[in-house]
């Protein structure tokens, strides 16, 4: 019920501990150690004890090699995150940056680039295509109520994952369905928001189903216009445009996941939609833009053990994103049309794990990938009346990763992707308002695409380990024309120590980013003049620090925090844009019989936002989208209430409880100068039933 | 010093330690037939098969106390060819070897079979652990544990989760 390759690097660690402690022979006895507690407790006392997660946990901080969080649905419960976003947000080294039309995840530093989602260990859709710009609203709107156990991995993932894993990889679990079972759950907050969710299942011995369906609504933000503009904006404003935010960016979703096991066999399918309101370069005149963003995924599986060291694996995998810009509303009160993208991959993944020898771990894997019905279909007819389509195009990878220890104290890990390109993306446009047609064929200048993944893990003793890391990922960009995916480099040096109590990592890192698609002034031969062109030789350079703790200085009350510091540069030695130099998240609850209270800081440094080529009274010249934001803090409580395992439970959850304000920086289609007004205190109230 | 309820109230145990405990409760409401113990002195064996070193290092601690004035041995076996000489036996049934296998082996014996394979009740163990919401629960599998001479004690069976067959 795991991302299998997640769940094998996990297993190798515990191997590996395995061999290190040393089975005993047998039969033997076991030597009389110090007396329990619980021994002198009856049932009826042992009962009310909650299983801790925290000695599995540390040890997968130990022995993962990489940067990693996890979080168990104990946890999330504690917390009550109301979504996905929410909780992403306050995950070390993340940041989310809301545009109304998009959600971007930022990791230590960087945004732009994709994580890759995984639900019960299926790839979700990859949003890194030609001629489209896919929303990630549907990563983030999966039901926080489904999760399990979540597994978050900073840093390049692309030797294991493919596309789309070039700030890591978030594997969400939702179908351990004998752990945590059937439930039914409403929420009812301010800004009209709502949530309902049930999940049903059952685990048999041969196998297993579960089922998740969760909705969510709200109204979402309501500031002023004029108080994100500047005066220049405001003055150019229309009569009839609108003068608020609110009710224009409603947001809707719908998510539904089935996934099922029995024998070598698993099922997983993925249906969900997200229907919302945006900002689109101007105030709307009416109700608005809207977007309907449709997901689904088809996955199965096979996986048998041919021997006891040797497993196969086999995943068929279909998926498509879908986006209908059903309703358009800026520029002009007489503007009328909308706009449909999408596309539909298939995947067909074949594994192979062979442990030759308990020291030794090789995954070869090899995937086909056929990408089609590449649409991107404009119908304005005042302003845009065109057809893009990329030609269907497959791309094969073959991959392998090896796991090492050739000492007890040290594990080396190894892997390496080549990912064969198509020859060409051929790319045509139909545009009805010119009545021209374009055909073009763009060669793919360097077809083999190589990612690596370097690690090693020195313990210095059972509760120590230093990790050296180095790993490149890839990722398509949206411009056809520029074949060559963007690249990223990282490489991090991690300690970590783990107690009992309370446990610390450390890290240092630098990140490399190149082949950054980037606008700029160039000369036109042909009249001289100044034009703008685009390019793929963006470069940033991040160095970074990060430091993450966890105390549990009584058994009922958790302390945790991180900071995560970076300063990323172009090849101009200028920050880029939604670069937070510094993010530090505080967490703390307790729990006293039937209650839990919690509470939790966040903090994300000044923004700046990117940058915009102006119409040159100085030819060149060029400037920030808008002004910087400004740092912020927000707090949060939880109140949560849960008798006993069955039955009734509630919970209360306030965020950004001082109301601060939280600005985003400006983006191209929202470039409101002085940034996005976000959310401000929200309250909501839940009640479940676990049965 | 025993510690009470309150001072471990809302504790959260690893699950190694929990199974122990559980292990020592279910020998406390489970009879074995008058003939199992030839003399006061003879042990109570507790057996682990296929069973992680986190869970044996836990169930150690079960060699200090006693069934009814026998001392309680723990033991780990490597396969089934000792196991009849086990009164309980316990698995995690995490390497392959089968709740079918060993339910074969031991059939008719005098042996309490605790499993936490998902399904090993259904299959025939006389107990399944499992964790639930974060805690640890059981299913008891009645007709198993009767037709292996047990006595099972009311209270146990008022506690489980879920209860296979009937008493007779």
């Amino acid at each position: 019920m795991h991302c299998p390759i997640l769940t094998r690097m996990i297993g190798q660690a515990r191997r590996a501990l395995v061999l290190s402690g040393g089975l005993l022979a047998a039969p033997i006895a076991l030597a009389t150690a110090a007396d329990s507690p619980l021994l002198d407790l009856s049932f009826e006392d042992l009962l009310q004890f909650e299983i801790s997660s925290a000695g599995k946990r540390e040890e997968q901080l130990r022995d993962i090699p990489a940067s990693v969080t996890i979080l168990t649905r104990k946890e999330i419960e504690r917390y009550g995150w109301v979504t996905f976003e929410e909780l992403l947000a306050n995950v070390p080294g993340l940041f989310i940056h809301n545009s109304l039309y998009d959600r971007r995840i930022g990791s230590r530093g960087t945004l732009g680039g994709a994580m890759q989602l995984l639900v019960n260990g299926v790839p979700q859709h990859s949003t890194r295509q030609k001629q489209l710009v896919f929303s990630e609203i549907p990563l983030v709107s999966l039901p926080v109520e489904s999760i399990d156990r979540i597994e978050i991995i900073r840093g390049p993932m692309s030797v294991i994952y493919g596309n789309n894993a070039f700030l890591g990889v978030i594997n969400v679990v939702t179908n351990e369905i004998s752990s945590y079972g059937p439930r039914l759950s409403a929420s009812i907050g301010n800004r009209s928001s709502g949530r309902l969710f049930a999940r049903a299942g059952k685990g048999f011995s041969e196998g297993f189903f579960a089922l998740n369906l969760g909705g969510y609504r709200t109204d979402g933000f309501d500031a002023n216009y004029a108080d994100m503009m500047s005066p220049e904006q405001r003055a150019a404003m229309e009569p009839g445009m609108r003068r608020s935010l609110d009710g224009d960016t409603p947001l809707r979703d719908l998510n539904l996941d089935l996934s099922a096991g029995w024998g070598d066999w698993t099922l997983d399918l993925r249906y969900t939609q997200e229907k919302y309101g945006y900002y689109f370069y101007t105030p709307p005149f009416d109700e608005g833009n809207r977007v309907r963003v449709s997901t689904w995924h088809a996955s199965l599986g096979w996986e048998r053990a041919v021997t006891d060291d040797l497993r196969l694996r086999a995943t068929a995998l279909a998926s498509s994103q879908y986006q209908d810009y059903y309703a358009y509303d800026f520029i002009s009160a007489a503007l009328e049309g909308d706009q449909t993208m999408g596309d539909t991959q298939f995947n067909l993944e074949f594994n192979l794990l062979w442990d030759p020898q308990p020291e030794v771990n090789l995954l070869l894997g090899y995937r086909f990938r056929w990408n089609q019905d590449i649409k991107n279909d404009v119908r304005i007819p005042s302003l845009l009346d065109l057809t893009h389509r990329v030609d269907d195009y497959a791309t094969n990878d073959l991959f392998g990763e090896l796991s090492w220890r050739p000492l007890q104290q040290l594990r080396v890990v190894g892997g390496l992707r080549l990912t064969r390109l198509p020859s060409s993306f051929d790319f045509s446009e139909d545009d009805r308002l010119l009545e021209t047609q374009l055909n073009e064929r763009v060669s793919t200048a360097n077809r083999n695409l190589v990612t690596g993944r370097v690690a090693a893990l020195w313990s210095l003793d059972k509760s120590q380990v230093v990790k050296l890391i180095w790993g490149s990922s890839a990722q398509d960009s949206s411009a056809y024309d520029y074949p060559d995916p963007e690249q990223i480099e990282t490489s991090e040096l991690v300690y970590v120590l783990t107690r009992p109590r309370w446990s610390l990592s450390a890290s240092l890192f630098r990140n490399q980013t190149n082949n950054i698609l980037r606008i700029h002034w160039e000369i036109d031969p042909d009249t001289g003049e100044y034009r703008v062109g685009q390019d793929n030789s963006g470069r940033w350079t991040t160095h970074g620090a990060e430091l993450i703790g966890e105390w549990r200085p009584l058994p009922a009350l958790n302390l945790s925090f991180s900071t995560t510091w970076q300063q990323t540069e172009d090849q101009t030695d200028r920050e880029p844009g939604y670069s937070p130099p510094l993010l530090v998240k505080l967490k703390a609850d307790y729990t006293h019989r039937a209650l839990t209270y919690a509470a939790y800081a966040r903090y994300v440094d000044a923004m700046e936002s990117d940058w915009n080529l102006i119409n040159p009274t100085t030819p060149g010249a060029f400037e920030r989208l808008g002004q910087p934001t400004d740092p912020y803090w927000d707090l949060g409580i939880n109140l949560g209430y849960r008798p006993s395992i069955q039955g009734l439970y509630a919970s209360l959850h306030v965020s950004n409880l001082l109301n601060q304000e939280i600005r985003y920086a400006a983006r191209e289609t929202i470039d409101l100068e002085r940034g996005l007004i976000g959310a401000g205190r929200r309250a909501m109230l839940t009640l479940g039933w676990v049965f | 010093m025993l510690l009470t309820i309150s001072d471990l109230a809302a504790q959260a145990f690893q699950a190694s330690e929990l199974r122990a405990a559980y292990l020592y409760n279910f020998a406390q409401l489970i009879t074995w037939p008058s003939e199992t113990f030839s003399s006061p002195n003879d042990s109570f064996l507790i057996c682990l098969l296929e069973v992680s070193t986190e869970n044996q290092s836990a169930m150690a601690k079960l060699d200090a106390r006693t069934y009814h004035d026998h001392p309680i041995k723990v033991q780990v076996i490597q396969d089934l060819s000792r196991a009849s000489e086990c009164q309980m036996l316990y698995t995690d049934g995490r390497h392959g070897l089968s709740t079918q296998r060993i339910l074969r082996t031991l059939d008719g014996l005098p042996i309490l079979i605790i499993d936490s394979s998902l399904g090993a009740a259904s299959a025939g163990a006389s107990i399944e652990l499992i964790e639930v919401e974060g805690r640890l629960r059981w299913i008891l599998n009645l007709d198993a544990i009767q037709d292996a001479q047990l006595q099972v004690s009311s209270k146990l069976i008022e506690i489980s989760r879920r209860v296979i067959g009937e008493k007779r």
